[in-house]
């Protein structure tokens, strides 16, 4: 259902032509009323609901990102092993930890971000940079700071969340699995002299190709078809899933949502690259430092202190009611 | 006059994906019984496998038999947006009948399921390219997934994998469907 209750901060719609106005008949010259060849973008014109390239996309995408990134893995392990590979060989990925993460951000720079980018072009007659939210204004910059200082703030709850999700059963084949990933992670987390490098490949990369995925692409098709609240929970849900992390679907699909909303409060993608960076950043940070704190973060199996989790409650609350009276100043 | 937007297509994706489940099942079972009687080869290319190719080859034709019914509806004016989203819910109904129908039948025949697990067991030894390790792996895997063939997850699985599978298949099916069958709507006033 679109909001129409809030004043959508600064609707990009109004200082662009990427309208969701229908076109008039009338005006079907070779150049529209905006200057542009066509009045709306291939997708409307060919009668394509907005919200179903948005979420083939994401499927699609998810799987080119995993069949591309699986297959270099595989490839680069047979090519270097002098022993036949097997599924679960924990030594021989770790050993070569660092080109499987190099091959998995070529993916993701590949598919999530260049090829959605490509894609914008279907569905918008503007410039894909604003119809992404590639945009700034005097109140992008307060509401980056707010959000460093909000996911910071965050964290515990997160953690919380993570340990209710681990409380629902899962199948061991898939718990299997996720501890290799997690295995993974953490090798590469707390290996020497590679703060740098897991910052970039855990922190950076996803922060910029999934927003641009999420945040930009399949939030704004899906605002144009259900309305802002509806795009904001079903993006955040997909973004909960893409991660193929059940143990940890519902603090992944909050944080999914929580940027969603600061995207379209702050009419910028900015806050929602930021916001992710320092999410996923501080954790390869903090596992630098802390390994084994970090491990109990991802793993979730012992709950954080109760004050510490009421006080990040607080202060979450705090903070999103602040983003919301700044934004709506503006 | 009914708008483009007006004109419902759930009967058209319904019928569709109520054929095209049941036919997609019906290959999956005489690949898996051919399986099940067939001595083990050991090949990768076993009936099981060539009944699923089949069967998804063959399930991409679900789209095009629903694009086929809107038209049967409503008439040929349609865009190919409207039959990609054809294409689209004639996969889910697909996915959805051809799982509940697979979920009904080793209540039907109640070893179909042992069977099948022997025979795929069997036909992972009798592999001579596989390494042990991988043998050991997979047998495991086969072993796991059957001893949990009517759990929520297994289920879960089964309807997710088939719903993409499919869903996919026939939004680009539906979309040439309503392309070459379909004739273009004039802009309506």
């Amino acid at each position: 259902m679109p909001d129409s209750s809030t004043p959508n901060p600064g609707n990009p719609d109004e200082n662009h032509p990427e309208s969701d106005s229908p076109e008039s008949p009338s005006q079907t010259p070779q150049h529209g009323a905006t200057g542009f060849l066509h009045e709306r973008s291939w997708t409307e014109r060919n009668g394509f609901p907005h919200w179903l390239p948005a979420i083939v996309w994401v499927v699609v995408a998810f799987l080119l990102f995993q069949i591309a990134g699986n297959t270099f893995a595989v490839v680069y392990l047979m090519a270097v092993s002098e022993e036949p590979v097997t599924a679960l060989d924990m030594s021989l990925l770790t050993e070569h930890l660092d080109m499987i993460f190099l091959g998995n951000s070529v993916a993701q720079i590949l598919f999530l971000g260049v090829a959605t980018w490509l894609l914008t072009g279907l569905s918008t007659t503007g410039k894909r940079s604003q119809f992404l939210r590639f945009r700034s204004d005097e109140r992008t910059l307060p509401v980056i700071g707010q959000t460093v200082i909000l996911v910071v703030v965050m964290q515990p709850t997160i953690w919380m969340l993570g340990w209710l999700n681990m409380q629902i059963p899962m199948p061991e084949s898939y718990m299997a699995m996720e501890e290799v990933q997690i295995e993974m992670i953490k090798s590469f987390l707390t290996s020497d002299h590679v703060i740098l490098m897991a910052l970039i490949h855990v922190g950076l990369v996803p922060s910029i190709c999934e927003e641009i995925l999420f945040r930009g692409y399949v939030q704004r098709l899906l605002e144009k078809s259900w309305g802002v609240w509806a795009a904001i929970i079903v993006g955040g849900l997909l973004f909960g899933l893409f991660h193929i992390r059940l143990t940890q679907f519902i603090p992944l699909a909050l944080i999914g949502m929580l940027l969603s909303w600061l995207v379209w409060r702050s009419n910028s993608i900015y806050p929602g690259i930021v916001g992710h960076f320092v999410n996923n950043g501080g954790n390869v940070l903090v596992a630098a430092i802390f390994s084994d704190m970090m491990m109990d973060h991802m793993t979730t199996t012992e709950l954080p202190p109760v004050w510490l989790v009421l006080a990040s409650i607080g202060g979450t609350v705090i903070l999103l009611r602040f983003i919301h009276q700044t934004t709506r100043q503006e | 006059m009914e708008s483009a937007e007006q004109k419902s297509y759930w009967n058209a994706a319904g019928q569709a994906g109520a054929i095209f489940g049941f036919i997609i099942f019906l290959i999956s079972m005489i690949g898996s019984y051919s399986m099940i009687h067939a001595e083990p080869t050991g090949s990768f290319f076993s009936f099981y496998y060539i009944a699923a190719a089949i069967g998804c080859l063959v399930g991409i034709f679900g789209g095009v038999l629903g694009v086929k019914f809107y038209i049967n509806e409503h008439g040929p004016e349609l865009k190919i947006g409207k039959g990609a989203v054809i294409g689209l819910f004639t996969g889910l109904f697909m996915a959805l009948v051809s799982v509940v129908l697979s979920l009904i039948w080793p209540m039907i025949d109640g070893s179909y399921l042992e069977n099948f697990q022997n025979a795929m067991i069997a036909n992972i030894e009798a592999n001579d390219m596989i390494p042990d390790a991988q043998k050991e792996e997979a047998i495991d895997g086969m072993y796991a997934q059957m001893q949990n063939y009517f759990s929520p997850g297994n289920i879960l699985q089964m309807l997710g994998m088939s719903a993409i599978m499919y869903g996919l298949l026939n939004v680009i099916s539906g979309l040439l469907a309503a392309k070459f069958m379909g004739t273009p709507p004039e802009e309506e006033l």
